[in-house]
């Protein structure tokens, strides 16, 4: 039988850096940043990296729980475009923005809903539904606007608030990532549905065996993740002061890379909150710091790739 | 609980696996369910915890009459099963697993520290000492099954049910299982044990049910059962129709001889020879070692001490492309996985694994390819439209006859043959033996490995008993019983009861 040993200090330092890989490399990163470039720690250039980091950091809270499950959401990004675009649509049909964010999170959660059923019910794999869904919602939202953005809907109410206010000094988008990230924890640890979608993706057979309603777990996964994108698309659509149709090209991949990065597995059974915010920092500390280095955007989209297969091995390593 | 299943019949399609099979469980009493592989105990205990549903029959509880829609249904009415494959959730820890779909709440919460205080009992009540944060993939198999069995008590299970629990534990955790068992005797819970190794059923079981061809052949206290009783009743067969005659050839050179291999922690110190024109058996239980040796054979994995001579010349094979270049063949265990693609042609599949031969600088030889590919599947008489014809639209016989003309088409010298009629219909069984012993008429070396002892007695020159990784025993196949290979099998009669 285990013996439980007392644990020496340097043992529970290891531990804990061998549990907290994606943490240490967002420190080193902060620490290497912050020498080349003394700009980087400034109070204006943190707060903007963070409001960099929100849109993907929402989307990929979603992206979490689809991938912890053992699934895949590629719709994400298409998904954010036709519910930024149902926004302004909304908006432009003289709604007020309130309202209009009601319906574009209700069309963000619809289409997760479909898409979910189609994974669920219909048995596709997730990885086809969802590309299925990425090409096509990008389809409806060109067939929507007629392949042109609708933009311009002031500088009041709370869609102006959602992109471009501020709590005190702090972005509002930056406030309702961490708002976010605390309800998506308490979700992922405190909650039967939270351990439902750990067990699901760890072992989908024995989650059946042992009784959990994996089909009505796996609708409201993917429901979630669509109500993420669509939460991102109202930023998105009040920070540009328009709607879109090509918005959120790629954020589906980049939402996937901050998962992964924060140390989830896309075999699923694992993955964290707290691991997922991290990697959307570390994606936009990439970026923002090869900017301040003057380093070419072609070289950015080079060390990100790279960043991702890295974080990857090192995660497997321990 | 009393558990009475009454006449229990079952067909998957037209095929009937159960026969008006009675099981009964009294209170407290530790029942073992024995049966030889096929023999129908899967589907019985699968009926009764509710993943497969009867066709007929009646089960009662406490003599009410119950029905079992779900998993969830059986756990309700307190049976709980602990599988050979455990269903647990290796990332998430001991206890989110002990909690699983029965968590306790407060509000919309998880409230863990009455969970915390629960699993705390019942792991104390069984005296099990695990770090309830951990998670459970840093304890091995036998604290794994533990873990399954206090799950099966917060679950308040009256009957659990426990599919050959032993298999992958070391004797030191079989000890600590046994341990808990006895505990759950006394605490009036009731077992169904299955298990192949019988001295364990005489240490922990007081009465038997034994299967056989879907039908109960045997239900008796154990008191008044031996060793070979058991095994006669689970074998009882008649070995005469099956097999054709055996063909009579005097050997040739040697092809094959081993000499001490080992592989840690998966045989140890095996040597065997094998001669043109003789076939050689392995026998053993699942687990035993026997498909690891065949893996180390054919170049899968290495053997770390030992010897291995091909040919009188002394080899070390490092890859499956040197295996087929000293002239190894390997039907493997399962064909559906890895010995076929089922969604190409026979042709294609006999041409994968021939391409060397078939091709040249890198394009592939269609003429020659055709002519090959017929002249094998015409020698192990596949039954096709074509060689054009898909694998997964024939039956299960004829796919393994497939995998044997691919192999038959690299013209090996030695075939390697692991459950090669494993789940196939009687005629086409008949088929392969006919195929083997033309096989041993044409002076090849055969290597069957199986878990029918029908089969390897009535193919067989000589059989080899694997038992936990090392050969037990050496039988030369004239005047053997088949209680003979089922005692080294399950690990002799020092237990047997007169």
């Amino acid at each position: 039988m285990q013996e439980v040993k007392p644990p020496r200090f340097i043992d529970t330092a290891f531990d804990f850096a061998k549990q907290n890989i994606p943490l240490i490399g967002l420190i080193m990163l902060i620490i290497v940043m912050g020498i080349l470039s003394p700009a980087f720690l400034s109070r204006f250039n943190i707060l903007s990296v963070m409001r960099q980091a929100s849109i993907n950091g929402l989307i990929a809270f979603g992206m979490t729980i689809v991938i912890i499950s053992g699934g895949i959401d590629l719709s994400v990004g298409s998904s954010l475009a036709l519910s930024g675009m149902v926004a302004g649509l909304l908006m432009q049909s003289g709604l007020p923005s309130s309202l209009a964010i009601l319906g574009a999170l209700a069309s963000g959660a619809l289409v997760g809903t479909l898409i979910g059923v189609l994974i669920a019910k219909g048995k596709l794999p997730p990885f086809i539904a969802t590309l299925g869904g990425m090409i096509s919602l990008r389809g409806l939202t060109l067939m929507l606007s007629g392949g042109v953005p609708v933009s311009r809907f002031g500088d009041t109410g709370l869609i102006a608030w959602m992109g471009r206010g501020y709590v005190w000094f702090i972005p509002a988008p930056v406030v309702i990532l961490f708002l976010a990230f605390a309800v998506f924890t308490v979700i992922l640890k405190k909650t039967v549905f939270g351990k439902h979608v750990y067990a699901i993706g760890g072992n989908e057979k024995g989650a059946l065996l042992s009784g959990i309603n994996v089909e009505k777990n796996k609708i409201f996964i993917y429901m979630i993740s669509g109500l993420m994108s669509a939460l991102a698309a109202v930023i998105l659509t009040s920070r540009v002061n328009s709607a879109v149709p090509t918005a959120g090209e790629m954020y589906e991949l980049y939402a996937i890379a901050a998962v992964v990065i924060g140390g989830a597995s896309l075999s699923g059974g694992r993955g964290k909150a707290s691991g997922t915010i991290i990697g959307a920092f570390i994606i936009a500390i990439i970026n923002n710091g090869l900017n301040l280095l003057g380093v070419s955007a072609y070289i950015q989209l080079f060390v990100t790739g790279l960043i991702i297969i890295i974080a990857v091995i090192a995660d497997r390593k321990k | 609980m009393h558990l009475k299943m009454q006449k229990i019949n079952k067909f998957f399609g037209p095929v009937q696996v159960l026969f008006d099979v009675d099981f009964e469980v009294t209170p407290n009493e530790f029942h073992a369910l024995i049966g030889e592989n096929g023999a129908g105990k899967s589907t019985l205990v699968k009926i009764l915890t509710g993943i497969e549903q009867k066709t007929s029959g009646d089960v009662f509880i406490n003599d009410e009459p119950v029905q079992f829609k779900t998993v969830l249904d059986a756990e309700r009415l307190g049976i709980s099963i602990v599988n050979q494959e455990l269903n647990l959730f290796p990332e998430m820890t001991v206890l989110e697993n002990l909690f699983i779909c029965k968590e306790m709440t407060r509000g919309v919460f998880i409230d863990q520290d009455a969970q915390i205080k629960r699993a705390q009992d019942v792991l104390a009540q069984l005296d099990i000492h695990v770090d309830l944060h951990a998670p459970v993939k840093r304890y091995s198999v036998g604290v794994q099954q533990l873990i399954e069995i206090a799950k099966a008590l917060l679950e308040d299970a009256q009957l659990i049910i426990l599919d050959e629990p032993t298999s992958a534990l070391t004797t030191k955790e079989i000890t600590q299982l046994f341990n808990v068992l006895k505990k759950l005797k006394n605490a009036g819970k009731s077992i169904v044990y299955i298990s192949h190794r019988l001295p364990e059923i005489f240490e922990l079981c007081e009465s038997i049910s034994i299967l056989r061809d879907g039908k109960l052949v045997k239900r008796s206290p154990l008191d008044r059962m031996d060793f070979n009783g058991i095994i006669q009743n689970m074998v009882g067969y008649d070995l005469g129709h099956l097999f054709p005659e055996k063909p009579v050839i005097a050997p040739g050179k040697t092809l094959l001889e081993a000499r001490n291999l080992t592989r840690q922690n998966e045989f140890e110190d095996i040597s065997f020879s094998l001669k043109a024109g003789e076939i050689i058996g392995f026998a053993g239980l699942i687990g035993a070692g026997r498909t690891e040796l065949m893996n180390a054979l054919f170049g899968v994995t290495q053997f770390e001490h030992g010897e291995l001579w091909i040919d009188e010349q002394k080899v070390t094979i490092k890859s499956v492309a040197q295996a087929k270049r000293l002239g190894l063949g390997y039907v493997t265990e399962n064909r559906k996985e890895e010995g076929l693609f089922l969604d190409e042609s026979i042709t294609n599949n006999v041409l994968y694994n021939n391409l060397k031969a078939l091709s040249k600088w890198g394009l592939v030889d269609g003429d020659k390819t055709s002519e090959l590919v017929s002249r094998s599947t015409e020698e192990v008489q596949v039954k096709s439209h074509s060689n054009a014809q898909i694998i997964n639209q024939l039956s299960g016989g004829n796919q393994q006859k497939v995998v044997l003309a691919k192999w038959l088409a690299t013209q090996p010298k030695i075939l390697i043959l692991d459950e090669p009629t494993r789940g196939i219909d009687v005629k086409s069984k008949k088929q392969i033996y006919d195929l083997i012993f033309q096989l041993k008429k044409q002076y090849f070396g055969v290597i069957l490995v199986s878990s029918e002892l029908i089969e390897l007695l009535g193919v067989t020159d000589r059989i080899y008993v694997l038992r936990e990784g090392r050969l037990m025993k050496e039988l030369e196949n004239t005047q053997i019983k088949d209680e003979d290979i089922m005692v080294h099998m399950m690990g002799g009669n020092t237990y047997a009861r007169g």
